[in-house]
């Protein structure tokens, strides 16, 4: 598994070198306000960059852009929810109006246990967070449109530093054209969480537990059962403020997994009405995969869910 | 005959209530709990003079873990939220001690951050880490408030602005929760998910 990381990483280094041709990318001043945490020093150990898996658009035209982050050796970013400690990455694109934006998507995290007991969730090396856009039908071919995207993020090692960056990313309109970066999307896109739906290793999830009317505290119980017994199974829970989730205890046997967490609402806040969280595996080939499972709060909604993906237990 | 269900469920929820606490808290052995008494300690201040817990029964404390390295502190600090609150609450009554669980800073480090911003408050030095993992200190800033019978009344972050963007408008939890011991109501807000650095602990450390 380490070998196809670092095969993966000299994939990207290759492409890095292509990276200032073209399209243009050039940092503006920033202007935004995510955070107000202090200044960013010159040596900042974290790059973001602006990146589309197109060079050129054409009206109509449906593609991704990417704030990709290249993070120093021993420094690590935040999932969007960083867990006990740290705060999540922020990407704001900014299409121009007409643009329809899709929902930023995350790539499958890491997750961080550091002395005392502190679990947080991110991204280590490079990540590349991505919305897909559809271009409006009216665009002149030969013009110009200008993308713009602003980035924030808190990385930490020994020490934390704040980050933040305003980007602008300027495409041709006319002929769709491949770009340099096609590549690079389509190897984080194989790193993105899928639907339970879409998944070819889980056969069937059950669920039980959730809140029943007035109680302020559940445990919840996901069983998995695997058409074939994956390894490394993580779970990685949503942010959700009104909500505190305790770290979830994984026992496998065979390929049945069941995943077992408190959650608790906080005082003063309302139960939302669902929940969800990254169950992320290993296959036998050793590819990490992670897929999405939503899960309702209230124990009406909740217990005894199950749901069977399109494949059926052999 | 009408009040039992009311009663029942009162009985009901505050058990409900008491066992969400403990799930809250307990899965990884933490023993500061709200509700429960506030464990006791006793570290060393700035100077090497020992302060406990103890030396202030009968008052409430506030307890602040620091790091000075933490961008979250260092905002908080430029802002004035923690001198601002420990002065405004000092006349009556109510001790605050901030900690430091760093495990690279030492005594020095705690004294210049005091001279620094001219602090009213001692900050202790924890530097094995001891006491914020005896109560499950996880960022910088980390708060909690001990009332005047030693129990732990509110443990999470100062304020529900993580991002320092609300200019003004953030609600301070702490400020919240003292206003009401301060004028005998309950805390409303006893628990909230703390934001800022994780706290830099020592890689081992002995139980306390």
């Amino acid at each position: 598994m380490k070998s196809s990381f670092a095969v993966f990483g000299m994939t990207l280094a290759v492409l890095a070198g292509v990276l200032n041709e073209h399209p243009v990318n050039m940092e503006v001043p920033a202007s935004g306000d995510e955070y107000h945490l202090g200044d960013v020093p010159n040596d900042h150990p974290v790059k973001a960059q602006l990146l589309a898996d197109v060079s050129g658009i054409h009206p109509g035209q449906t593609f991704t852009l990417g704030v990709l982050f290249d993070i120093q050796p021993g420094w690590h970013i935040y999932w969007q929810n960083p867990g006990d400690a740290g705060l999540a990455t922020t990407v704001t694109f900014a299409p121009p109006e007409g643009f329809q934006l899709g929902k930023l998507q995350w790539p499958l995290p890491e997750k961080f246990i550091e002395p005392g007991s502190i679990i947080t969730y991110g991204y280590t090396n490079r990540v590349l967070l991505m919305a897909t856009v559809r271009a409006p039908d009216d665009l002149h071919p030969g013009s110009t449109v200008e993308l713009r995207a602003r980035a924030g993020w808190l990385c930490c090692r020994k020490i934390c530093i704040p980050g933040q960056t305003a980007l602008r990313l300027e495409l041709p309109v006319g002929r769709s054209r491949s770009s340099p970066h096609t590549a690079l999307f389509t190897a984080w896109r194989s790193r993105l969480p899928r639907p339970i739906t879409e998944d070819e290793h889980l056969g069937r999830l059950h669920i039980e537990g959730g809140f029943s009317r007035s109680e302020t505290a559940t445990r919840i119980t996901l069983t998995l059962d695997w058409t074939s017994a994956p390894a490394e199974i993580e779970w990685f829970p949503a942010a959700d403020p009104a909500l505190s989730v305790t770290p979830a205890t994984i026992r496998s046997q065979g390929r049945r997994t069941e995943i077992a967490f408190h959650v608790s609402i906080l005082p003063e806040r309302t139960l939302p009405e669902s929940f969800w969280g990254l169950v992320v595996y290993r296959t036998p080939n050793g590819h990490r995969m992670g897929i999405t499972i939503p899960i309702p709060l209230r124990a009406e909604a909740v217990s005894g869910t199950t749901s069977s993906t399109k494949r059926r237990m052999p | 005959m009408k009040r039992k269900p009311i009663v029942g469920l009162a009985i009901w929820t505050l058990v409900a209530t008491t066992w969400a606490m403990n799930a809250l808290a307990g899965d990884r052995g933490e023993r500061a709990t709200v509700g429960a008494p506030a464990p006791t300690f006793t570290l060393e201040d700035q100077n090497g003079r020992p302060v406990s817990l103890s030396d202030f029964a009968g008052k409430i404390v506030v307890l602040e873990w620091v790091n000075p390295d933490c961008p979250f502190v260092q905002r908080h600090y430029r802002a004035g939220t923690m001198k601002r609150l420990a002065e405004k609450y000092q006349s009556k009554g109510v001790v605050w001690l901030a900690i430091n669980s760093t495990h690279y800073m030492d005594k020095e480090d705690n004294r210049r951050w005091i001279e620094k911003y001219k602090l009213p408050y001692p900050i202790l030095d924890d530097h094995a880490g001891r006491v914020g993992r005896l109560y499950g200190a996880k960022t910088t800033p980390h708060m909690f408030i001990i009332d005047t019978s030693g129990k732990l009344v509110y443990r999470g972050g100062i304020d529900d602005d993580p991002r320092g963007t609300k200019n003004g408008g953030a609600l301070n939890y702490v400020e919240r929760a003292l206003d009401e011991l301060l004028t005998g109501k309950p805390v409303s807000i006893s628990q909230s998910k703390p934001y800022g650095c994780s706290v830099k602990y020592a890689e081992k450390s002995t139980a306390y």
